[in-house]
């Protein structure tokens, strides 16, 4: 009996103490941090559906950490691994390293995501006013353009520069995409940074609105000169046709991501109902769950123990937060441009988070006018992102190489 | 640094070029869209119309038809003397003046080309007539 070691019995415990101060210290750290994400996406204050699984996987992994064979280790997952051999024997002890092989870390569960997202956009808001939105949405990629030389400034090469500027397009498929294709050593580090701040959006956001806007503007009601149209399920279809085509034609290698957000396009429109009550459903929401519970349990403690987090960090909020900016912009030059008909919020809806920041413009708006409705024209800038944050995807993944 | 952000802007201008671009794609969409939904809403007049102009076109042909046969019925040569053709083998009337050929001086006049016989003689009669009026009123006068 006394030859039973307490620290191997317990090993969570074990570890705390083999591990050292330091390591011991991030993991307590990430324990709180997942717990309070935990409560904040229950209080709705965050998006519940990625905080929950996300904080509750970050307090599973950094407490059941284990003594391995050689070293600290645990029974999720292991995002390192390259080795075939080492995979196979992996794959049949780990229980989340099939999914993350298979699907995340080919990207097939951001082009799922990406197809849900199709499924919820009705793109007859872009159709009606598509030079403004799409012009917001080149405003809302500030943060993007801006962060890359910021990054190389902060040390960083330019593929890993590219990547975590990427996160000032706020649309989280297009990090992991662009990560996975650029900088693949960083890739779980700037994925769950990049997700962790677009969970912040929600309520971020409306405090930068804010201090942009004066209460006055906000209560800015539209005045329509013509009805809303609503357009056909033919000239939708016709619209994700062609968008694809065009897209994939300039840009291949984020074609599988064009792809799977027009197909969502069409399976809304072609009247597909089982496909669509498939994708906009389980398909959407499985794949969100699975991500921010791979995301959770990707945050161990020597995650935060990079060097680079830090930076990673600081970039992240910087790309996100020159985005919004250049939304707000964006509203102000078309508030002036319409001669006053415009409401500058809709720029914050630009930034890319479907539909997340549409509703957090309407939600300012109604606050301070409740006769105000822009949801539409939100919509639209918020569709247009998506388009614009793919695009620059393409862009960065094609020219940044040959830099 | 300056070639990095000479190379953002540079990547910066082409998303605003491509984003312009995929805006007027979209653009023509809509514009195709208005399109169809205004030939749409429409049609149905569209098609009153189009059953109109066929019914003109037809009514046209028909009518082009049976002015050709009443020339024919009449023996109107006024057709065939306008495009040179003379069916006359006796030729007492040369052929129209055809592709800038000349036949000379006609010795008809120009009741002979452009009216039909009958109207020809219809006119010689009026005119005897015409005369044998006039005659007899200066018999009358005479007499008087």
């Amino acid at each position: 009996m006394e030859n039973i070691d307490f620290f191997n019995l317990f090993q969570g415990i074990g570890t705390m103490v083999a591990g050292g101060w330091v390591l011991a210290f991030a993991r307590i750290f990430l324990i709180v941090l997942g717990g309070i994400l935990v409560y904040l996406g229950w209080k709705g204050i965050l998006e519940p559906m990625v905080m929950i699984p996300m904080g509750l996987g970050m307090i599973a992994i950094n407490c059941g950490t284990l003594f391995m064979g050689d070293g600290l280790g645990n029974l999720f997952l292991d995002p390192m691994l390259s080795d075939t051999d080492e995979l196979m024997n992996t794959m049949q002890i780990d229980f989340l390293q099939p999914v993350y092989t298979l699907t995340f870390s080919n990207g097939l569960i951001a082009c799922f995501v990406f197809m849900g997202i199709g499924t919820l956009l009705d793109v007859s808001f872009l159709l009606q006013k598509p030079f403004a939105s799409l012009f917001l949405a080149l405003c809302a990629e500030l943060g993007t353009f801006l962060t890359l030389p910021i990054a190389s400034a902060f040390g960083l090469d330019l593929k890993e520069s590219a990547s975590i500027a990427m996160v000032g397009g706020a649309d989280g498929p297009m990090v992991l995409f662009t990560s996975l294709m650029m900088a693949k050593h960083l890739f779980v580090p700037i994925t769950v940074v990049a997700y962790l701040y677009l969970g912040l959006t929600y309520g971020g956001y409306p405090y930068l609105v804010k201090l942009m806007v004066p209460k006055r503007l906000r209560a800015i009601k539209i005045e329509q000169k013509k009805a809303p149209k609503n357009y056909d399920s033919k000239v939708k279809l016709a619209f994700s046709v062609v968008l694809c085509a065009v897209l994939c034609f300039l840009f291949p290698v984020a074609s599988p991501l064009f792809f799977s957000l027009f197909l969502g396009v069409a399976v809304r429109e072609s009247g597909m109902k089982h496909i669509y009550d498939f994708v906009s459903g389980p398909l959407l929401y499985g794949s969100t769950f699975m991500l921010g519970l791979l995301l959770g349990v990707l945050c161990d403690a020597h995650l935060l123990l990079d060097p680079k987090i830090l930076k990673l960090l600081i970039l992240g909020i910087t790309a996100l937060l020159l985005s919004g900016i250049g939304g707000i912009i964006g509203g102000y030059i078309m508030y002036f441009i319409k001669k006053g008909n415009y409401n500058p919020v809709i720029g914050i809806a630009a930034v890319s988070c479907v539909p997340t920041t549409a509703k957090v413009a309407q939600k300012i708006v109604s606050k301070d006018n409740p006769n105000s409705f822009i949801l539409g024209d939100a919509l639209g800038a918020n569709i247009s992102g998506v388009i614009t944050s793919a695009i620059i995807t393409g862009i960065y993944v094609t020219i940044i190489p040959y830099l | 640094m300056s070639h990095l952000l000479l190379s953002t802007s540079a990547m910066m201008i082409l998303t605003f070029i491509i984003g312009f671009l995929v805006a007027g794609i979209i653009k023509l969409i809509a514009v195709w869209a208005d399109s169809l939904d205004f030939y749409n809403s429409h049609q149905e007049e569209i098609m009153r119309l189009k059953r109109l102009r066929k019914y003109h076109q037809k009514m046209a042909k028909k009518i082009e038809r049976e002015a050709i046969k009443i020339f024919k019925i009449y023996d109107d040569k006024r057709d065939e003397f306008s495009r040179g053709v003379n069916e006359d083998p006796r030729e007492t009337r040369p052929a129209g003046y055809y592709h800038g050929v000349s036949h000379g001086t006609s010795d008809l006049d120009l009741i002979d080309y452009h009216y039909r016989e009958d109207t020809q003689l219809m006119y010689l009669k009026k005119q005897e007539q015409m005369k044998g009026e006039q005659n007899n009123q200066t018999n009358f006068s005479k007499e008087l």
